[in-house]
């Protein structure tokens, strides 16, 4: 098998004695959606940041096509190719939903500032580029006709439609969600599931934290899941159902697998 | 505000068109003279609202690089031997040079000791201007400034278009920034600092270019205005000049172009034609800074903006869009 897409080794992070993340181990295959599950407090967002840069392991490397992403600023390992979203949804609230797509994707279209500023042939190209793919995107979530309205009018569920594909604009090599439909409406979730099931099959790949099971169940290839800090688990949906420490894990929390 | 949209051209070429006639029609030399504190006044407010309004960083330094830019041309005109434009640009270089020194170093922080510190570099501006008195000459400052007068006209007509000459391309200059992708970029990371850091963005190279920008901007219109007044001393430093600069921000709205133009405007008129003293206007400028932070937080552009964003929650019923809240 090639080079793993994203690899991350022996990742550790403690707050005040409490390990938040001790010794977690991974690696993705490209092309692939990969789902990280576990009970609440288990270190999973703890470990997005840890991978993304938002805070600094204190022990552990992480490296995207084997590239060493250990010590980089969030905003050098985004520029890198991989994207992130965030557990609590983030969006800038009085820029219009395009605009909100369009920041996403401008620190790797090849133009610098003078180019914006002076609006150069090759920004007006770039930027021409970045709308076309900004109204594929929402066309795919369903915001189009939305694209012109401020952010902050959007329900907490279409937020985080704009935050994913915020994500997706750069065309990254991997993109994290954190918890993609916690919080939003059930029949919605299959909208979403949707979506990322066509992304995936243009050949997008995703590591997926979530609550939600059964979402999760059907959408990966492969289950990771960590308790406590530590990875416990790590298969297909189908092994990691039958898994003891799994099962336990979730019954210990008073949160069953199935419906989590 | 889409009528408003579509009217921004004419009114702008309208505005323009009236401010270069002002001479001419204004009633009074002393119109003109209030016309020259607007026309410095909104390109400091400006620059502090690019700062503040887009980068998110409430700048006290912006009176200091005020202070510094009047005593740099000063003692460039006085001491130096430069001519007036060739000092000018001196006054906003040197400031751009100190932003990026201090910006360096203080932009590391967080947004409330990055006040902190602005407010202690202004201090030490202070200090630098009464104490240094080699150069400075400290309390007395320095007399007999004075700006060229091309046309001969009625004083202070002469004054007032070297003043537009430099207002009217510096709100160029920010509208250009603020309507750019930088503009853009700055709010996003006043919105969502760690957001913009997830898309790639590194907010610190951004504020500082706001950060410098500004400073330039601000210690040319400084020294303008010291010309103007043919001397600089130390009340060049005064909290009044801050506090007006900051109300012109926080009533035209942080974050927005015409709003700070407008404000800006307004309130260097406003206290003229009422004939407040200066005490009334420190007293009245912080009861208005107090009103409008507490009913009006984003401005009057902010508040049209709101209004703005309720037309689009009522134009779109939530059960047609997916994904509604849970
Ligand atoms: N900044 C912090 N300071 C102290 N403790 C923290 C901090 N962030 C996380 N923790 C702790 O680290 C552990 C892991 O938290 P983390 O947010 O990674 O869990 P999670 O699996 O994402 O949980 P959830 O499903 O609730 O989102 C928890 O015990 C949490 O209380
Ligand atoms: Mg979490």
């Amino acid at each position: 098998m090639s080079a793993p897409l994203l690899k991350a080794d022996g990742l550790c992070k403690s707050y005040a004695g409490v390990h938040a993340v001790a010794e977690v181990s991974f690696s993705l295959v490209e092309g692939t959606i990969t789902a990280m599950i576990g009970p609440n407090g288990s270190g999973k967002s703890t470990t997005v940041d840890l991978v993304t840069g938002f805070q600094a392991a204190d022990a552990g490397m992480v490296s995207l096509d084997g590239r060493a992403l250990t010590g980089l600023a969030p905003e050098q390992i985004a520029r890198s190719g991989l994207m992130r979203t965030f557990q609590q949804v983030r969006v800038y609230d009085t820029l219009a939903i395009e605009e909100n797509l369009l920041t996403a994707a401008q620190e790797t279209d090849g133009t610098g500032w003078l180019d914006a500023l002076l609006r150069s042939r090759r920004f007006r190209a770039a930027d021409s580029a970045a709308r076309a793919r900004a109204a594929e995107l929402l066309d795919l979530v369903g915001l189009a006709r939305m694209a012109q309205a401020p952010a902050g009018v959007l329900s907490y569920g279409q937020k985080k439609l704009v935050a994913l594909a915020g994500a997706l604009m750069p065309r990254p090599r991997l993109v994290i969600l954190d918890e993609p439909v916690a919080g939003v409406n059930p029949t919605r979730v299959l909208e979403v599931e949707a979506i990322i099931r066509r992304l995936h099959q243009a050949g997008q790949s995703f590591l997926i934290i979530e609550h939600n099971v059964d979402f999760v169940m059907r959408l990966s290839q492969r289950v990771i899941v960590l308790d406590q800090g530590r990875k416990i688990a790590d298969g297909t949906p189908e092994e990691v159902r039958a898994n003891e420490a799994v099962l336990e894990a979730y019954l210990g929390t008073e949160a069953e697998p199935a419906d989590a | 505000m889409g009528a408003l949209d579509r009217l921004t051209g004419p009114l702008v070429a309208a505005g323009i068109a009236a401010a270069i006639a002002l001479p001419f029609w204004a009633p009074s030399p002393y119109a003109v003279y209030v016309a020259i504190n607007a026309a410095l006044f909104t390109v400091a407010a400006m620059s502090l609202n690019l700062v503040y309004g887009f980068a998110g960083l409430l700048s006290f330094a912006q009176l200091g690089f005020w202070g510094i830019g009047a005593y740099v041309a000063a003692i460039g005109v006085k001491d130096l031997g430069l001519p007036i434009i060739p000092a000018f640009l001196l006054a906003g270089a040197v400031c751009a040079v100190v932003a990026a020194g201090v910006g360096h170093a203080a932009l590391r922080l967080n947004r409330h000791s990055f006040v902190v510190v602005s407010i202690a570099f202004t201090l030490l501006v202070l200090t630098l201007a009464r104490d240094w008195t080699e150069v400075t000459r400290g309390a007395l400052g320095i007399p007999g400034l004075g700006l060229p007068r091309p046309f001969g006209l009625t004083p202070p007509g002469d004054s007032y278009y070297v003043a537009l000459a430099f207002s009217l391309p510096a709100l160029g200059l920010l509208l250009v920034i603020a309507r750019s992708r930088v503009g853009r970029t700055l709010l996003a990371i006043r919105q969502d600092e760690s957001l913009a850091r997830s898309h790639g963005i590194a907010p610190r190279a951004y504020r500082l270019f706001a950060f410098v920008v500004a400073a330039a901007l601000t210690g040319i219109a400084g020294a303008i205005f010291v010309f103007h007044l043919t001397i600089v001393d130390p009340l060049i430093l005064d909290i009044y000049y801050m506090q007006t600069f900051l109300i012109m921000v926080i009533l035209g709205g942080m974050g927005s172009f015409w709003g700070v133009v407008v404000a800006g405007i307004l309130m260097s008129i406003l206290p003229e034609a009422l004939r407040f003293s200066n005490d009334l206007r420190m007293i009245l400028y912080g009861l208005l800074l107090i009103l409008a932070v507490t009913f009006m937080p984003y401005g009057f552009a902010g508040w049209l903006k709101a209004r703005r964003g309720e037309v689009w929650r009522r134009a779109t019923p939530a059960t047609r869009l997916p994904a509604g809240d849970a």
